[in-house]
């Protein structure tokens, strides 16, 4: 069954069905998020197996906690990018010790050809968001990831903060701080 | 369709879905109680492996109208020889291997059940009403426990007395999903 046909039969599902298990839960939540969370990883990693062991490590870890997960506390999207944020870090910290992240993180994945060419052509269509988080580079790094978030991503506002676990205030702040600096570092390059 | 993002799923459901699938999330004020409902399309192919149920079926003798009986701990299918079907279940987990031994004996249908709390007022069998396409044969009815009543234990999951409600069959559109990743697709054995 496609992804479209299985939204349809949820969609379907969802009208007749008097409540959804938490798996049929996270599968919506899965499909609602996959790409943005590729996309995120991709923007960051040019090899496609990393990218596919970062968003399959980072659905595991959501899955383990969806039923921790409370919607009315904040979205699904700003759960995930908390954990994605989460993964990414530890990620880089064991890079930088020399280890094998991957394996480390469990290595999920094992990729066909197609899908190696798959996950190569995202990153390749991320190559104008990979660019621009280069020009981000300048930033602070807090700020860097709002704007990241909150232009490239698509959160919120209020999603973003909550990914990052800061108040609403401090995060607009920082996203405001964030585009007035690009603007002016925009203007003064001409 | 993404055939990493739909590979990635099939993985994540096969190795993770079954805790998921029987995880119940805490609410405020009262229990929330898991989601009977068991004959889903979405979980089914990705979730009734991971479940485990027995699917170890032995032919048993022929019961009275009846041509063709399977008799597992978790259901008993009868083909009866007007060419309906009788599935009894014991429990609500069982109506997904039943799903799966249907699709065995070459019944592409599946099977979802809407319980209702309290003893059913009618014994008997529920005659399920086919949607999506279903076709109208064979007629397939679900016989819950032995009478159409189950009465839960307390300290159990769904802990009371239930019946059903009503019973919908659909296509086993799950057929044919024999790409890389499925190939514990519960829905293709029993």
């Amino acid at each position: 069954m496609t992804l479209p046909e299985r939204l349809a039969a949820a969609r379907t599902w969802s009208r007749t069905r008097p409540r959804k298990t938490l798996l049929e839960e996270f599968e919506q939540v899965y499909l609602r998020n996959v790409d943005v969370l590729m996309g995120y990883f991709a923007r960051r990693c040019r090899d496609p197996h990393t990218v596919a062991d970062l968003t399959s490590e980072t659905f595991v870890r959501a899955m383990d906690g969806f039923a921790r997960f409370d919607p009315r506390r904040g979205s699904d999207r700003a759960w995930l990018f908390g954990i994605a944020a989460h993964v990414f870090a530890r990620h880089c910290e064991q890079s930088a010790g020399g280890r094998d992240a991957v394996a480390r993180l469990g290595g999920h994945r094992t990729l066909d050809e197609d899908e190696i060419e798959e996950l190569a052509g995202r990153i390749d269509a991320e190559r104008e968001g990979a660019a621009l988080m280069r020009r981000f580079a300048g930033l602070p790094a807090v700020e860097r990831v709002a704007v990241e978030l909150v232009d490239l991503a698509g959160l919120t506002p209020k999603e973003a903060a909550l990914a990052l676990g800061v108040s609403g205030v401090a995060f607009r702040k920082r996203l405001s701080r964030a585009r007035s600096r690009l603007r002016k570092e925009y203007q003064n390059n001409g | 369709m993404a055939k990493f993002t739909e590979n990635l799923w099939n993985d994540l459901a096969q190795e993770h879905g079954a805790a998921l699938a029987q995880a119940t999330r805490p609410g405020p004020g009262r229990a929330r109680r898991r989601g009977l409902i068991a004959g889903s399309t979405l979980v089914l192919a990705a979730a009734g492996t991971a479940l485990g149920l027995g699917l170890t079926s032995t032919s048993g003798s022929t019961p009275t109208g009846g041509i063709k009986k399977v008799v597992t701990a978790a259901y008993t299918i009868t083909e009866m020889s007007d060419g309906s079907v009788l599935v009894q279940v014991n429990q609500q987990k069982s109506i997904i291997a039943a799903d799966a031994k249907l699709s065995s004996m070459g019944i592409q249908l599946k099977v979802a059940v809407f319980p209702k709390p309290g003893a059913a007022t009618v014994s008997g069998p529920v005659t399920c009403k086919p949607v999506d396409g279903a076709p109208k044969q064979p007629q397939v009815q679900v016989l819950l426990g032995t009478n159409g009543t189950e009465v839960i234990a307390g300290g159990n999951t769904g802990a009371g007395t239930w019946h059903l409600g009503s019973c919908v069959v659909f296509p086993a559109s799950d057929k044919g999903n024999s790409g890389p990743g499925n190939t514990s697709n519960a829905g293709a054995g029993g």
